[in-house]
Formats: structure tokens, sequence, C-alpha cells
């Protein structure tokens, strides 16, 4: 195995992990602010890439075009879902299992609405840049991979720069640092949180359209995805951001090299084999930083 | 009666089915310090939680400024000029100084005037000026509730209500912090209410001061009636 496969593998990795840092950034921070863990932020990303193939096929708008729509879109339906739905069971001393019950089940019937709507056929789009490649340092890359790896590190920073400067953005992470002092200082939780949620399924419906443009569409893509925001947010602790932003790609870099490694059949399971090593190296760490 | 600027009557708090308040009156004038003393979980925090908007009262009158409030988002105390320092300080341990002080600039007024509110602070506790950038999680436990009170004062209050400032302070720090309370309650007419547990310290600093046992006012009058009342003596000051 020479250097270019394993540097081309890395190069894939980061490409796919920036998809993958996307939705774990948007699971972590509405985990974040409101100690919710979303189960249907899979079927949120599913949900923007359905809006990127309609945008395409009815309006013939490119995929990476059709972004700023699906972002305002998927922003609108996330601050209703959180305040005509998911507020009414967050409520103090309500069980705190029932949330999980609702956004797990959101996600089924997001799935199955798309399944009654587009059928269980795989649906794609194509992009401008269909079938262009570039080449950084003798490894070869898609353009539209590429670019929506730009567009991850566009939107990271962004997403920086929204909460240090604007004042929602500051009172976002007022709230997910102290509930307390935040209501002491006249902060409306409701519109932290609907804001937050919006954000939430804003990010993740981006990922879905960039995703869209180099990968198909199908009513349970979702859960794929879901699955991995989970081991994303758990390599990068829960409700921290920069964490989810690695932990994105350094899970994307395990599965290209896993690929590498132990042939594509396999990949997954070595997936899974380094995830728990880092799970138990990290409980290790803590444990003796708190000792 | 024309400058009363907090009047509770018969204020009662439930917690779920339990109720932790009974008929509770007290008030507040313009420029004046009250102290709300009594020993741990007798309702003081949750009677000043009520008098902020945090939680609601099931019962009784809060009215700010003749204003009937029970029942207002916290919100709207803070436009009415109630502004709460709580117990245990809750800043923003993750943010700077500077931005844990500008989150306490809620109201239209207060943002319009941070900058000014910004000096006044860092003329009362020159520290923060030096620490403006750095977090504040990383400060130590006086600088915080330095912080939280310059907090609270941002928002330009007219009733400061104080929970239990001193709890876990070395006793110059809290003594700094009442003094400049004080002068601000006399030059600018901001009216104070003083949670405490330190029952000497805060009827030295306050006019009047009320007794909670189990969730009822027992005892009430001028701190130096309280100070000489046989009762108080007995349970609070230890003699």
């Amino acid at each position: 195995m020479n250097f270019n496969v394993i540097f081309q593998a890395i190069v894939n990795g980061l490409m796919i992990g920036g998809i993958y840092s996307l939705i774990g950034m948007s699971l972590t921070i509405i985990f974040g602010v409101m100690k919710v863990i979303n189960f249907c932020q899979g079927e949120l990303l599913m949900l923007g890439m359905y809006c990127t193939y309609v945008l395409n096929s009815k309006l013939g708008m490119d995929p990476f075009l059709a972004i700023p729509i699906v972002a305002v879109i998927m922003f609108l339906f996330g601050v209703l879902l959180q305040s005509l739905l998911i507020t009414r069971s967050i409520r103090d001393g309500d069980d705190d299992t029932n949330v999980l019950f609702l956004t797990a089940g959101l996600g089924i019937l997001f799935s199955s609405s798309m399944q009654v709507i587009f059928g269980t056929n795989y649906r794609s789009v194509e992009s401008h840049f269909a079938n262009q490649t570039v080449s950084i340092a003798g490894a070869a890359l898609s353009v539209n991979r590429l670019i929506s790896f730009l567009i991850l590190i566009a939107l990271t920073v962004l997403l920086f720069l929204f909460l240090k400067k604007t004042r929602i953005g500051k009172q976002i992470r007022a709230t997910s640092q102290n509930r307390t002092g935040a209501s002491v200082c006249g902060i409306q939780a409701k519109l932290v949180y609907a804001c937050t949620y919006g954000l939430g399924a804003a990010i993740a419906g981006v990922a879905g359209a960039c995703l869209m443009t180099y990968y198909y569409v199908f009513p349970n893509v979702g859960s794929v995805y879901g699955t991995r925001s989970f081991i994303v947010v758990t390599i990068g602790t829960l409700g921290n951001i920069v964490g989810g932003f690695f932990g994105g790609l350094v899970l994307g870099c395990l599965e290209t090299l896993g690929a590498l490694v132990v042939t594509s059949a396999y990949k997954e399971t070595l997936v899974y084999v380094c995830f728990v090593i880092i799970l138990v190296v990290k409980q290790r760490l803590q444990a003796k930083r708190r000792a | 009666m024309a400058d009363r600027f907090l009047e509770v009557t018969d204020l009662e708090v439930k917690y779920g089915d339990i109720q932790v308040i009974w008929k509770e009156s007290f008030y507040v004038d313009r420029g004046e310090i009250i102290a709300i003393v009594g020993s741990n979980g007798t309702g003081k925090t949750t009677t000043v939680s009520a008098c902020a908007g945090l939680i609601h009262p099931c019962g009784g009158s809060i009215k700010v400024a003749g204003t009937e409030m029970a029942g207002q988002t916290a919100r709207k105390y803070i436009d009415q000029g109630v502004t709460l320092v709580p117990e245990g300080r809750q800043l923003f341990p993750e943010m700077t100084v500077l931005e844990n002080l500008e989150m306490g600039c809620t109201s239209k007024e207060a943002r319009a005037k941070k900058k000014e509110s910004l000096e006044k602070v860092f003329a009362w506790f020159p520290k923060l000026k030096d620490r403006a950038k750095q977090l504040a999680g990383s400060l130590s436990g006086g600088e915080q509730q330095m912080v939280a009170f310059s907090r609270g004062m941002m928002q330009l209050p007219r009733l400061l209500i104080m929970d239990e400032p001193s709890l876990g302070l070395a006793p110059n720090i809290v003594d700094n912090i009442f003094a400049i309370s004080k002068s601000i309650a006399q030059d600018e007419g901001l009216s104070i209410i003083l949670v405490e547990q330190d029952v000497r310290k805060a009827l030295k600093v306050a006019d009047r001061g009320y007794v909670i046992e189990n969730g009822r006012i027992t005892i009430q009058g001028s701190s130096q009636q309280l100070l000489n009342d046989p009762e108080v003596k007995k349970a609070y000051l230890g003699f």
C-alpha cells in the first residue's frame, strides 16, 4: 500500500466526514441548549435532500444554488416543529423520555410521508459539476464533494460568528451554559429554543442538500445518517460543537481507511471497533483527569 | 404611599401540590433596603423568585410601581424595573466577563445605555475591568459575585433583589458590595431586597427586615427593632 492510496483515502474520508460533521453539529447544538436528544436529526437531513430534489426536478435549480432556499425552508420547519410540538413535551415536570418518543416518532412519520409522496425509489439530481474532478497533490477529487466540503467549512465559520457576535447567538450560548442565569436575564427560553431547533434543522437540511449532489435520496436514508450522527457526537462529546466538527471528520476517515485495510464489506465493523476503542480511551482519560 | 415601589399582598406559592408560601405580605419603598432573613429552606428564595417573575404565585398580588404583575413573565418584571441577582450567582461560565455583563442588558433602555453602565461597573469594581476578557468560570468566588451584582445593575433596575450574596465569600468582599449597594440606594433611589442567612450583617445594611419561618412572615420591623427582638436574638444572632 503506497502513500498515495492512503492520502486519497484520507481526502475521501474528509469529504464524507464533512457531511457527518454537519449533521453531528446540528444534533449537538440542539442538545447543548435544550438538553434534548433529537432522534429525528437523520430524517431532517432526508427532508433537506427531498427538498433539494423537488427544487431541482420541478424548478431545474442546481442543488448548490438550492442550498439557501433549503436552509430557509428547513429553518422555518424546525421553528414550527419546536414551537408547536416539541415545546409541549419538555415542560417542567414532564417525563424526560416523552420528548425522545416524540422525536423518534416524528422521524418515522417523516420517512413514511416521503414514502407516500415519492415512493421508495432512489432518486438523484444532476449538479452542474457532475463527473468533474480536480486533483489535489495527487489525489483525485470530485468537484461536488470538494464544494460540499468548502460549504461545511464556511457554515462552521458562520455558525461560530453567529454564536459569538449576534444577540440571539449569545442568548443561545447563555441558555446552554446556565438556564437559571438566562431566565434571570430575561432571556425568553421559548424564542431561544425555537431558534436553536430551527438552526439545527437548517444545518441538517444543508447537509442533505450537499449530500444530494453526489448521493441519492430514499425515504430511509435518514436512519443511516442518524446513527452516524450519534457516533459523531459521542466521539466529540455531546453538546460540544468543535467536538462535533472534528468527530465527523474522524468518522469519515475511519470509514475510508477502514475500507482500505479490510475491504469495504467489513469497513463498518472496523468503524465500530474503532468507535468502541475511542470511547474506552476517552472514558479512561476523563477518569484520570478527574482523579 | 406615593413612593411605594413593590407591594406584595397575601402571596401564596405552591410547588405542584405542596404549598410552600402562605399569605406573605411585605413592601419596599423607593430608595429603601429591606432584608428578608430566616434559616435554610424556609422559603426566602421562593418568595423573591416570585417577586422577579421566575415562578408564578398561586394566590395574592404583586404590585410593582402600582401595576399588578402577578403571573407575568420574568421579562415583564425586568421591563418594570425588577432585577434578581440569583443565589449561587448563575453566571455563564464559558462566556467572558464582558459578555456576561452584556447579557444583563435586556430592555431597550438598558441596551442603549450599555456603555455608561459598563463604565459605572468598572468604577465600582476596577478588578473586573482587568478581567473583562477572561471567562467568568475562571474567576474567584468573590469576583463572580461582583459580576453577578454588576450584571443585575446593567439592567438599570429600580428594585434589585440579591439572593444570598454573601454565601461562601470573604467578609470584606461582601462588605464592599453592601457598601456600594447602600450608596446607590441613597444616591439614586434604588430599592433593594437583601435575602440573607447572615442576619446580623443583613440587618446592619437594611432599613427594615422580615423574618420568614416555614413559609410565613413571623416577625417584621425596623432593623433596630429586629436586632433587639428577643426571639430574633435567640434564634438567629446566637445570644
